[in-house]
């Protein structure tokens, strides 16, 4: 991607939700109105994790999802 | 960019405290607002030990540096799911954390303890992978923290594991678990104090004060969690917050502040689920509705002894909290059930 350009310019280029990520280069974070130079190298590092969430609420809200998504019901229990 | 507290340069948007800050400053908000949970929904004391359920990752690595750097005892504890180079990875990350910083760290190999892994396990048992790492864990984190004689058991969930969790039972109108959704549960019943002191930070927040203060921690997902429900929570909540910043916390802050104690008032003691009215596991001496506690069943079929069939057990007679005593009377073995 040509530079330079602000972290949340690139972020919004890439269709990223800043939410969900840091911008690292060289080892330390950038904020978003960091500019960001043509030969910079940076890590988009997601910082969104899964975990071992288990309730009802979730297995029904996913198996509607996967309904109206037209997957068939697949409930994530088996 | 600059810090809001020192004008130096700042390394991070925090957009909902409408703040940016620098290094030490992040770091300083960071601890302010574990403290600040710790003291609203009083988790701990001064002296207390603590007993931190550690995976290697962002959140619980970050919590355990927080708590020994505010001067608590604080101890980890890894549990080895036998999910191949995930696990090798995070143990890895979570001794490398406990020796550079001299803390104590115990481990518990679930194949080495109990017969099976994730897997495996709950292939056998015919559970989602979630289902049986997240019954394996509770049973095994209650056990650890009562045995050990800890006075509290900590563990890494943030803002946003909260507020997605809240998100999928209010799409459900699950009244007894929003309820039962409050960053303290009391020891009751032979289930540890359980706290989640960073319900005040989101994970961006959390992997930022992580690398900012040179914490390692495990980035790859585990594998076995691709497609969990509450990915897809925590992006709509994250399309809100990147349109309207603060509304994570709002809402579970909120919730927390004006709204959950009318589900408490509303379901009541009455709710199987208060854990007042708990019988134990034969086995194993955990409180359980049923003969065989959800642990003890799912290590049944994992590893296909006794009750190989998973059929259903027979309920147990139900004593009210004052008939149970915290007493040693019980099998070795542990105790559990969903807290």
């Amino acid at each position: 991607m040509p530079g330079p350009a602000l972290v949340s310019v690139v972020l919004e280029r890439l269709e990223i939700n800043r939410e969900s990520v840091l911008v690292i280069r060289n080892g330390t974070i950038v904020p978003a109105d960091e500019r960001l130079e043509d030969d910079d190298v940076i890590e988009i590092r997601p910082v969104i994790s899964g975990g071992a969430f288990e309730d009802r609420a979730g297995r029904e809200a996913r198996r509607l999802l996967d309904d109206r998504s037209g997957r068939g019901g697949g409930v994530a229990d088996q | 960019m600059k810090c809001v507290v020192c004008k130096g340069s700042a390394v991070i948007d925090v957009r909902r405290a409408n703040a940016n800050f620098c290094s030490e400053h992040f770091s300083k908000f960071c601890r302010d607002q574990t403290v600040r949970a710790i003291h609203e929904f009083q988790m701990a004391e001064p002296g207390d030990r603590l007993l931190v359920a550690v995976s290697g990752g962002k959140d619980s690595l970050a919590i355990w540096d927080i708590l020994v750097g505010l001067g608590y005892e604080a101890e980890g504890l890894y549990v080895g799911l036998g999910i191949g180079e995930y696990s090798d990875n995070s143990g890895g990350y979570a001794r490398r954390f406990a020796d550079e910083r001299g803390l104590k760290l115990i481990e518990v190999d679930l194949q080495g303890e109990y017969g099976y892994d994730i897997p495996t396990g709950s292939k056998a048992a015919r559970r989602t992978p979630c289902s049986a790492c997240g019954t394996s864990k509770r049973h095994i984190f209650d056990k650890a923290a009562l045995d050990g004689g800890y006075d509290v058991l900590v563990t890494g969930h943030n803002l946003d594991d909260e507020a997605a969790v809240l998100f999928g039972n209010v799409l459900r109108w699950q009244t007894e678990y929003l309820a039962r959704q409050m960053p303290v549960l009391p020891a009751r019943n032979g289930f540890p104090k359980k706290v989640k002191p960073l319900v005040r930070l989101s994970e961006r927040e959390t992997a930022a004060y992580c690398i900012i203060n040179g914490i390692d921690y495990v980035v790859d997902e585990c594998p076995m969690s691709a497609g969990n429900r509450h990915l897809g929570y925590k992006d709509a909540l994250n399309d809100i917050e990147v349109q309207s910043p603060g509304s994570k916390n709002e809402f579970y802050n909120g919730f927390l502040k004006r709204a959950s104690q009318l589900f408490r008032d509303s379901v009541g003691a009455t709710s199987e689920g208060s854990g007042d009215f708990l019988g134990r596991c034969e086995r194993c001496g955990s409180p359980s509705e049923t003969e065989l506690c959800a642990f003890c069943r799912l290590v049944d079929r994992a590893t296909g002894s006794p009750n190989e069939s998973g059929g259903p057990t027979q309920p147990v007679t139900l004593l009210k909290r004052s008939e149970i005593s915290r007493s040693d009377d019980r099998p070795p073995g542990g105790r559990t059930e969903v807290h």
